[in-house]
């Protein structure tokens, strides 16, 4: 008999146990919310009961009706509608809530939306020819051909040739008659494979 | 090398340092990414298949070779380890942690009952022959010491196997000796018997363990329950 009423309230207990830890929200919560999100009391308010966190819960309070509400870097966010394959939550309050995944924009996309483009449009918008979406970084430098002739437009002309010895150079080669145009023709002298070695004129 | 035994000692080993792990590694993201809930999941029921064992038992009264308990130690310690890759040692949540610390305490009231137990019960078992055989030796030489003790306090020779003459032609029997040795073997069997009350008590401690162990198991599951039930509440992100 005392046997039967100690299984019965241990059974009691756990079952209340297990009760309350479902009904206690914070049992659950895998994380801190991020400081932007500090002020949400309720997991309602983006968790929908046995759905989850739905989209139709995200815009309610982010909104992105027409491109022109958006900032142009935010602009993208009308390509990919699916917040939860870049956002998420529960990851400290200085968490990093973002992890944009690059595979997921379709093409009409430009990189320059979101990205500084450190060539100032000399090599295009294609910044896929060289650059991976994975990395910034590129696998060796891959210089323009060398026929191309359009050198100055990366780059300047060093202070160097504007010297003496920069004329007497010129001289020796028989390049003194127009300086101001000679001083931009760069592959009279340099090559693309070793801009600081100075082709030998014979 | 691979017997059933073996394993299940590899495995133990293999889940202490899983669970030891957690002292260098820890991977936010995994528990709930979709590879993470199919650990969770297969382990859960690694977990599940552990209560074949007593139900085997006590509701099909199946026992020995019928029902190997190296199964249900299998299937606990397969299950266990899914369940802490799983969980990629990231312990946030009260459900997690309760979930973690139930499941390392089965594990480990688990293996009191399944070795220190059983050693304990075989030790007992081993002393138990030995006093029996220790009490027969006791009574073999009572039995020779009172045969040979006249009613009078003199000494029946011949029932000690000792010649009847006078006293001084013995010299060599001294009763004393035997008599010595008798409470020598008694006092031996007082100290057994002290010895095996000791372990007596010790198995009654170690055969509270299936209850300790049964309690643990019940929260356990409860745990994992209330994790599920939350899990899917606040809903599975990578099905989104």
């Amino acid at each position: 008999m005392k046997k039967t009423v100690l299984h019965i309230v241990t059974t009691l207990m756990i079952i209340g146990i297990s009760v309350w830890l479902f009904a206690y929200d914070k049992a659950a919560e895998p994380g801190v919310l991020s400081w932007a999100h500090e002020s949400i009391r309720d997991c309602e308010t983006c968790h929908l009961p046995w759905r989850g966190v739905t989209d139709q819960m995200c815009l309610q309070c982010h909104s992105f009706r027409g491109n022109g509400t958006l900032k142009p870097q935010l602009q993208f966010h009308q390509a990919h509608a699916h917040c939860l394959d870049c956002h998420s939550e529960h990851k400290g309050y200085a968490g990093t809530i973002s992890k944009v995944d690059h595979t997921l924009f379709n093409g009409e996309l430009a990189c320059t939306q979101c990205h500084f483009d450190a060539h100032n449009g000399k090599f295009g918008r294609d910044c896929r020819a060289c650059h991976e979406i994975t990395t910034w970084e590129i696998d060796g430098f891959r210089h323009p051909s060398s026929d191309n002739r359009d050198c100055h437009r990366c780059h300047a002309v060093p202070t160097s040739h504007e010297k003496e010895a920069f004329l007497k150079e010129l001289k020796k080669r028989d390049m003194e008659d127009s300086p101001e145009e000679t001083i931009k023709e760069c592959w009279g002298c340099h090559t693309i494979y070793r801009f600081y070695g100075i082709a030998q004129n014979d | 090398m691979w017997t059933e035994k073996n394993i299940n000692a590899y495995l133990a080993v293999f889940f202490v340092f899983l669970v030891a792990g957690g002292l260098v590694h820890q991977n936010p993201s995994f528990a709930g990414s979709a590879l993470g809930h199919t650990f969770g999941i297969v382990g859960s029921l690694f977990i599940l298949m552990t209560l074949i064992y007593p139900f085997r038992k006590r509701v099909l009264k199946k026992k020995g070779r019928q029902n190997p308990l190296n199964s249900h130690i299998a299937y606990g310690l397969i299950g266990a380890s899914l369940v802490v890759i799983h969980s990629a040692h990231k312990f946030s949540s009260l459900i997690g942690i309760l979930v973690f610390l139930s499941l390392v305490l089965v594990v480990l009231s688990g293996v009191v009952g399944r070795y220190l137990y059983k050693h304990v019960n075989r030790s007992l078992r081993e002393q138990r022959r030995d006093r029996k055989l220790l009490k027969a030796r006791i009574d073999n030489r009572k039995r020779g010491i009172t045969a040979a003790c006249l009613p009078d306090g003199t000494i029946a020779m011949e029932e000690a196997g000792l010649p009847e003459d006078p006293p001084n032609q013995w010299p060599d029997y001294d009763i004393h000796e035997d008599c010595n040795a008798w409470l020598n073997e008694i006092e031996a069997l007082a100290e057994k018997e002290y010895a095996m009350r000791v372990f007596d008590r010790l198995k009654n401690v170690f055969s509270r363990w299936i209850r300790i162990h049964f309690l643990i198991s019940f929260f356990l599951f409860a745990m994992i329950m209330v994790h599920v039930l939350t899990t899917l509440y606040y809903g599975l992100s990578w099905l989104g």
